[in-house]
């Protein structure tokens, strides 16, 4: 076939349109996008939520799960924008909150698989209480964070993952705050399931997103990406290629890690990829629905 | 490094020919490529390429693809698809 | 059922429960926590699901999420969590989810006085949350109301879809009453939602009626809810031409449905020429007083609202026509009273107010209405 570009339209001013040429029967995860929604994404050109939006729904497609049983639920910021253009249950929640109120769409419907999809400063800033007593509970709940280090929708101020001297919009002279370490504080407070990659490693990202969807409990996967709009530019950082390749180089495998010596583990300052913690821990709407059973006189 | 898989192998004698040819069909939708480079840079065999100026990569080197589908997994739009080829 | 001495909060919670409330998501709060603690222990007996969420901005957050999910859903609280509820009680306004958030109101501001009454929120019932929204407010004055403006304030946020507030206070949360409950099984209300897939369905969809109705998640609409300015399918828009349309629908949703909405008692009298208007626990010692002042030969009407927001314009019009002055005793520095003011003039309004977690007494509102 030689004619690999499929014709490009005029785009209207500030609006999509849908493709044309049955482009969404191309693939499954194409598939799984909002046939009534405006593409292309409203993410800046290169921008890594776009790949961890292609991860979740290869991971989705992979366990077989049906649309109708799928519900996402997103706070507020760039990476919060992503349910929109998926064909699931979705609800926009406020900044901060999306594990709470999936918490109470869990509960009230434990059936449905409740992925919670937030930004580093939605899940661990504001919404922080919410992230440690979601994993305190084990509530069945996948919290897919994308971990870019900064607020990107805002303009790029920092947030709690920035790392120690960056240069932010509310950080002029270089972030003096140290970072939270994601995945240690998800597995510390309860989590049932941690792991983290980049979007670099999109595959290993869609094993992962797996994983977590197919735990019970409440699963926890930093996807760490870039934003070259915000924080690169005010760090030189290059374009998104060049963010990308910086993430494929300054990341190390859990099993290259453990082949360290102990002094090059201390001295580690590259981004460490694996699953942290995979564990039976029982799940808070099935231990609820016990205690049910139980009050109402049968055996738990 | 030199392009190996550009240059034809002659043939053993007594061996049939190798197959050559694409592994995988390229298919970008460019109304939602925003151009962003990420598939032309990080391309094995080179199979795409995009000067600057332009809104979308070119397929240059169709017969190369893998189907290694790094591309289609890191587009963050989604708007290049490889189909494998038997 | 038998007559059974019961405490105002628990009447809200066997409300809640004979409403048909199968989720509550809440977080202790003086002099609130009795609500929670009953549906603890009832909401299990009946499949319903109760949990203690970590602060009042994660009770508010789930039971809009478990209402997404096909629960009714209830949260109760005080002035400190209330203004905590702000934000996400203005999510379920925009969004248009139906869901009761109790306040029972102690005397603030800030920490105030936990174990004291007052009924401060009155205004931050209405204007608590940014922007322009409508609400539905609900003041109960006994245990019985209490009760029975649970389960209306149930029906109302199904029906319209918006978020109501049962606004009580400490005395009618903790007084304690002999009611005679109606059989639970005796209350139905039908079902306002989508609850099966059937055709197509717009889930803001502005016309034809004023309040599209709420597809549970799950049935088979994947669609999108957000608190971002939305169109008719729910994905977020900029356009002024779907807005407009919006914010015309759901802003006179409730004002189209007043006769259904207002509830108040009067206690008229002919030849009256002053007008007690009151309402919670300030609605009793009007009662006493005006009990009094009538076997004293004074011509007094009363008017006790129990429908706060949206405010009973037309009534309290009415009756400033009737009457040339009307006395406003309430537990704060005149909040009700400003919206008095506005239908009938200042002038024709007298304000008895109390403020320090005292109630109001009925000699306070008969010296106003010597003077």
């Amino acid at each position: 076939m030689e004619n690999h570009i499929l014709e490009a339209h005029d785009l209207e001013e500030n609006e999509g349109q849908m493709p044309a040429e049955n482009w969404f029967e191309r693939s499954e995860t194409l598939h799984k996008l909002r046939k009534n929604k405006k593409f292309p994404t409203i993410w800046c050109s290169g921008c890594g939520i776009g790949i961890v939006m292609g991860a979740l729904i290869r991971a989705i497609d992979h366990l077989g799960l049906k649309n109708d049983d799928v519900a996402l639920v997103a706070g507020i910021g760039c990476t919060a924008r992503m349910p929109i253009y998926m064909d699931f249950n979705t609800l926009h929640t406020t900044h901060g909150r999306a594990l709470a109120f999936a918490t109470g769409l869990k509960i009230a419907r434990p059936d449905m698989k409740v992925i919670a999809i937030m930004g580093d400063g939605d899940a661990l800033a504001i919404g922080g209480n919410h992230f440690i007593h979601a994993a305190r509970r084990n509530m069945g709940i996948t919290a897919l964070v994308v971990n870019n280090a900064i607020y990107g929708m805002t303009g790029g101020q920092y947030s709690p993952t920035t790392p120690l001297n960056g240069r932010a919009t509310t950080a002029p002279y270089g972030n003096i705050e140290p970072p939270f370490p994601i995945c240690d504080l998800a597995a510390a407070a309860g989590a049932s399931y941690v792991a983290r990659s980049t979007v670099y490693h999109a595959l290993e990202l869609d094993k992962f997103i797996s994983e977590a969807i197919a735990n019970d409990g409440f699963s926890v996967v930093e996807a760490v990406s870039y934003c070259h709009t915000t924080y690169g530019r005010l760090n030189k950082l290059g374009t998104a290629a060049d963010m990308m390749r910086a993430l494929k180089d300054n990341s190390i495998s859990q099993s290259a890690y453990g082949r360290l010596t102990p002094k090059d583990q201390a001295s580690n300052t590259k981004v460490l990829r694996g699953t942290f913690v995979n564990i039976q821990r029982p799940q808070y709407t099935t231990v609820y629905s016990n205690l049910i059973t139980r009050v109402q006189g049968g055996q738990p | 490094m030199p392009d190996i898989l550009s240059q034809p192998s002659a043939p053993s004698p007594g061996l049939a020919p190798v197959k050559k040819g694409p592994r995988g069909e390229v298919i970008l939708y460019a109304n939602w490529c925003k151009g962003c480079r990420i598939c032309v840079e990080f391309c094995p065999p080179k199979v795409l390429a995009m000067d600057p100026g332009e809104d979308h990569p070119r397929v240059v080197l169709p017969d190369k693809c893998t189907a290694c589908h790094f591309c289609d997994t890191h587009c963050p739009d989604l708007a290049i698809v490889i189909r494998k080829l038997d | 059922m038998a007559i059974k001495l019961m405490q105002g909060n628990d009447a809200i919670g066997w409300g809640a429960i004979a409403a048909g409330c199968r989720f509550y998501a809440g977080y202790p709060i003086t002099p609130s926590t009795e609500v929670a603690e009953l549906l603890a222990r009832e909401l299990p007996k009946l499949g319903g699901k109760f949990i203690q969420m970590e602060d009042e901005i994660a009770s508010m957050a789930a039971i809009i999420g478990a209402s997404v999910g096909g629960l009714k859903a209830m949260t109760a609280t005080s002035g400190p969590g209330f203004s905590l509820m702000q934000e996400n009680i203005g999510y379920a306004a925009m969004a248009e989810i139906p869901c009761v958030v109790v306040d029972v109101q102690r005397l603030g501001p800030s920490t105030g006085q936990p174990t004291a009454a007052s009924q401060g929120d009155v205004m931050q019932a209405r204007w608590g949350t940014h922007g322009d929204h409508p609400i539905i407010a609900l003041s109960p004055i006994s245990v019985r109301q209490a009760f029975d403006l649970t389960v209306k304030a149930f029906e109302l946020s199904e029906k319209y879809r918006t978020p109501v507030i049962l606004l009580t206070d400490e005395i009618v949360g903790h007084m304690r009453e002999p009611v005679d409950l109606p059989d639970f099984k005796s209350i139905c209300m039908p079902e306002y939602r989508v609850t099966k897939k059937d055709g197509e369905y717009i889930p803001y969809r502005n016309k034809p009626g004023d309040v599209p109705p709420l597809a549970n998640f799950g049935v088979g609409y994947r669609y999108h809810i957000t608190g971002l300015f939305h169109d008719e399918k729910g994905f977020s828009t900029q356009r002024y031409d779907e807005i407009d349309p919006w914010l015309e629908r759901v802003n006179t949703k409730l004002e189209k449905h007043l006769d259904d909405i207002i509830m108040l008692e009067e206690d008229l009298m002919p030849g009256a020429k002053t007008a007690i208007l009151s309402y919670g626990a300030s609605a009793r010692t009007a009662r006493h007083a005006i009990k009094l002042a009538r076997s004293q030969g004074q011509k007094v009407d009363l008017m006790t609202l129990l429908t706060i927001w949206p405010f009973p314009e037309a009534q309290v019009e009415a009756l400033g026509e009737r009457v040339e002055r009307i006395i406003v005793p309430e537990m704060n520095l005149g909040q009700l009273a400003y919206e008095v003011e506005r239908m009938v003039g200042r002038k024709k309004v007298k304000r008895v107010t109390r403020a320090n977690g005292e109630m109001v007494t009925p000699q306070m509102i008969l010296n106003a209405l010597e003077g």
